[in-house]
């Protein structure tokens, strides 16, 4: 829209060769994102840029059962529904097992034309085996006048060829193979059509050849469970790199694109979010601010979980919507914990200002899990996110970095201008104070610790703040209480010191009063 | 040289072989006589129609292929013996028995058109 609006007002005034220039761009860039054809694929066309360029041929490429020819059914079934001409050519799947496998993953073909050159039973049964000839000798000319007759008569704009490796076995030699293939593809382009083929390339057979032949080349991965796809080359277009996950599901191929948080940004309001309980606002010297990262740390049962809903109940009070991802804590416990603490979650919940998400063990990768904290951030507007806890989310997702992710995820959540609420647990119970064992408090820019203590043979609780990046924060200690009346934090400990290096001595005259 | 005017018989066990070699020996004007088994080479050579040259596919038939062969160069008839493999014995045999040239499969369609030509007008 911006682009318009500025076409617009370049072409209203005499424009300059320089201002000339940029109006040349501009319609550049809107011709790019309108010329691009969709792989019909959920989450793909992100990581091309906004989709395939046209007339141009693009290698889908993976070992077996990864995924291949449903990327190639999302791409023809994406033509079909806008009222193009698609076509599969089958090398291996015969047509009817193809439609079958297709039906049940819910694609429709009913106008996806087919050209079936795969062998049939008589093969078998010697009436249409051969050795006298060459396969190159004998099926080259068939099948190259089958494949022009198709293109002829349906003029096809999407074409899928599944597997285009099955030509070198109709080539003599290898020179032979890539003139034949790259002929193949300009004859298609030439009749305007936008290519996907597959390789089956193997350390044994590699495809090599074919990934300098094409215009693009599409990497579809499967290791240790995890499925990725990845771009090695893209002519003419951006893309993001590295491996997106990528799920197979039974209603086809869903790719999940790796999160840039500088691709995302919002404008948002820079206001301190209250605590509702008036001494956690003074440690805080006001409470938290949007489009930060805070970290709450301390050991086991401590009450960190709580005091992030804390922060959310009273953002509930304002009507914003905050979202708590758990990953240890069933949600039903969560819960009735809160209930009792004072925290009104299920009227919270009912009333669409909370949502409570369990997050199954080793169930999602980070690039998953981004895309729904994404979709609630985007299509729910929430306005906190807490992440219960850290260590969950590091052994809960498949997949390596985890906190690499868990990096971009907070970083894009701050952009959006979100309150992101980073649950940090400790194993020390007492003894030396240690803000993460895991080495992810870089990512906080407000660190709020909660610690025990043991007075005169009672364990008592104390919160303290650490880190505090957009303003000052009271530098004591106070005493923290959770109630069946809520949180009751109490006045600065200014007769104690040592809490921090967990040895404790108390002072006959306060350091300090607040 | 006229190849309208050539007869060929094709001696293999494979049907579509037979096709295959009926189908471009066609496009070159010979006209062809297939056996896939020794009863059909046999009804073949009994046959009035002359026979101007073979190409015998060893593949698939035991040693009495070669006492066909033998039937052949007693009718003076130019054969080519084709070998599944590159095989010194095969080559022996096939010469042996009094083939013009032992070639190895997979043929290459020209070369073959070529050989065939060169046995007819020798």
């Amino acid at each position: 829209m911006a682009t318009s609006t500025k076409k617009r007002a370049l072409a209203s005034t005499g424009a300059s060769p320089a201002q000339a220039g940029l109006r040349q761009a501009l319609n550049g860039a809107e011709d790019r994102s309108q010329l691009r054809v969709s792989t019909g694929t959920p989450g793909l066309d992100e990581v091309i840029d906004g989709g395939l360029i046209p007339q141009r041929a693009y290698l889908v490429r993976g070992g077996p059962g990864s995924g291949k020819t449903t990327l190639g059914l999302h791409f023809l079934t994406d033509g079909t529904a806008r009222g193009e001409q698609s076509l599969f050519i089958t090398l291996g799947e015969p047509e009817g097992e193809l439609r079958a496998n297709a039906k049940t993953l819910g694609f429709d073909l009913t106008h996806v034309h087919f050209l079936d050159l795969s062998p049939n039973a008589a093969f078998f049964t010697e009436i249409q085996t051969y050795d006298i000839f060459s396969p190159a000798e004998v099926e080259r000319e068939p099948v190259t006048q089958q494949i022009l007759e198709q293109i002829e008569r349906i003029r096809p704009q999407r074409v899928f060829v599944d597997a285009m490796t099955q030509f070198r076995y109709l080539s003599t030699d290898a020179f032979q193979f890539r003139k034949q293939v790259l002929s193949l593809l300009r004859f298609l382009v030439e009749q305007g059509a936008t290519i996907c083929f597959t390789s089956e390339g193997s350390s044994s057979a590699p495809d090599d050849d074919l990934q300098f032949m094409a215009d693009g080349v599409i990497n579809l991965q499967s290791s240790g469970g995890n499925r990725t796809l990845s771009i090695s080359k893209l002519r003419g277009s951006d893309f993001r790199s590295g491996a997106h996950s990528m799920r197979l599901t039974e209603r086809g191929m869903e790719v999940f694109p790796r999160l840039l948080p500088d691709q995302h940004a919002r404008q948002f309001r820079q206001e301190i979010l209250s605590s509702g309980v008036p001494e956690i606002d003074e440690l805080l010297h006001g409470g938290l601010e949007r489009g930060t990262i805070s970290m709450i740390s301390g050991p086991t049962g401590v009450g960190k979980t709580t005091l992030g809903l804390q922060f959310m109940k009273e953002a509930a009070g304002r009507g914003e919507r905050s979202v708590v991802y758990t990953f240890e804590e069933p949600q039903e416990t969560l819960l009735r914990r809160c209930e009792s603490l004072n925290i009104p979650v299920r009227s919270m919940i009912e009333r669409g200002t909370l949502s409570v998400v369990p997050v199954e063990p080793l169930h999602f990768t980070p690039d998953e899990f981004a895309h729904i904290v994404r979709k609630e951030v985007e299509e729910q507007s929430a306005s906190i996110v807490m992440i219960d806890s850290v260590a969950g989310y590091r052994v809960s997702l498949r997949g390596e970095e985890p906190v690499t992710h868990l990096h971009a995820l907070s970083k894009y959540m701050q952009n959006m201008g979100l309150a992101v609420l980073l649950i940090n647990e400790v194993t020390s119970i007492a003894g030396e104070f240690q803000v993460s064992d895991i080495g992810a408090s870089y990512l906080a820019d407000n660190i709020v610790f909660l610690r025990y203590l043991e007075l005169s043979g009672e364990i008592h609780k104390v919160i303290g703040v650490l880190k505090k990046r957009l303003s000052s924060f009271e530098r004591t200690l106070r005493e923290i209480e959770t109630t069946r009346y809520g949180i009751k934090v109490g006045r600065p400990l200014t007769n104690l010191q040592g809490i921090l290096a967990g040895r404790i001595t108390t002072l006959d005259k306060p350091i300090r009063e607040d | 040289m006229q190849p309208a005017t050539y007869t060929i018989l094709l001696v293999n066990h494979l049907p579509r072989n037979l096709l295959l070699l009926a189908e471009y020996l066609g496009k070159e004007g010979f006209s062809t006589i297939g056996a896939a088994s020794y009863d059909e080479f046999d009804e073949a050579l009994r046959q009035r129609a002359p026979i101007h040259g073979a190409l015998v596919d060893i593949a698939g038939f035991d040693t009495q292929i070669w006492v066909r062969c033998e039937e052949l160069r007693a009718a003076k008839i130019p054969f080519l013996v084709v070998s599944p493999q590159q095989s010194s014995a095969i080559q022996q045999a096939g010469l042996a028995h009094g083939a013009r040239s032992v070639v190895v499969k997979p043929l290459v369609i020209k070369e073959l058109i070529g050989v065939i030509k060169s046995i007819l007008t020798e």
